[in-house]
């Protein structure tokens, strides 16, 4: 399945892409006219589902609430074949959601808090080229209670 | 005041973003459309409390060139900040000292 980045998270000291797969990126629910439709009031019920995301995913301590949002219109080029290239822009929006902890992670990074969605709330995937995301669960484990 | 956790979010986006739209081109007046190409939400510009005070918008808005496949765009070229009640906040500009 081919997949695109959405985001990409690009510091000093790690280098983290989100993708999600081509054929969700392209879907019509992922597209919002700000000029014709309300904004989908998704915020809050995603936002919940972002920290239940991470508490499967991160060793972090404390509870963990929303720190900030954004919402960003990006656009790739499509050929007639649903493949990437020249031929018909196609803007969709995406969510990037940065949450915080109310207790110390110092092994934490920017990286650790933040949940990358799609609109229909299509989660992207995390992929790290460069550095360490900080309080990973390890494959095969379950993930701790330390709330 | 808003809490994600428990309450969606009291206000019509939509509305906002045409309202500082408008801001724009009453202040800025812009020569060409405004496009918005995202907006971001915080509770607080101080990342030592960031639970602390209220949440506010940074609406950003930039021009289109161009349409269909030839369609450009050049984002981030304005910015306007607005408090969750729709208060738009008043931009000054401070020289940069070295």
């Amino acid at each position: 399945m081919e997949h695109i980045r959405v985001f990409s998270a690009d510091t000093k000291e790690l280098n983290v892409d989100y993708y999600v797969p081509t054929q969700r990126y392209l879907a019509q629910t992922n597209a919002w006219s700000p000029t014709v439709e309300a904004f989908p009031p998704i915020i809050a019920d995603y936002s919940r589902r972002g920290i239940q995301y991470l508490k499967e995913r991160r060793q972090f301590r404390g509870n963990l609430s929303l720190g900030s949002f954004d919402a960003a219109s990006i656009m790739y080029s499509f050929d007639s074949q649903g493949n990437r290239g020249i031929g018909t822009q196609v803007e969709r929006w995406v969510l990037n959601f940065t949450f915080s902890s109310d207790q110390p992670n110092p092994d934490a990074t920017s990286e650790t808090f933040r949940v990358v969605m799609l609109l229909d709330g299509t989660i992207a995937e995390q992929r790290l080229i460069r550095g360490t995301i900080g309080l990973a669960v390890p494959p095969g484990s379950a993930p701790p209670s330390k709330q | 005041m808003w809490n994600p956790a428990k309450d969606q979010l009291p206000v019509d986006i939509g509305s906002y973003v045409e309202k500082g739209r408008k801001h724009l081109i009453s202040t800025k007046k812009p020569d060409k459309e405004l496009k918005l190409f995202g907006f971001w939400m915080s509770q607080n510009p101080d990342r030592k409390r960031p639970h602390e005070g209220p949440w506010y918008f940074v609406f950003r808005y930039g021009h289109q060139v161009g349409h269909g496949i030839s369609r450009r765009t050049l984002p981030d070229r304005y910015f306007v900040v607005m408090l969750l009640d729709g208060t738009i906040a008043r931009e000054t500009t401070t020289p940069i000292t070295r």
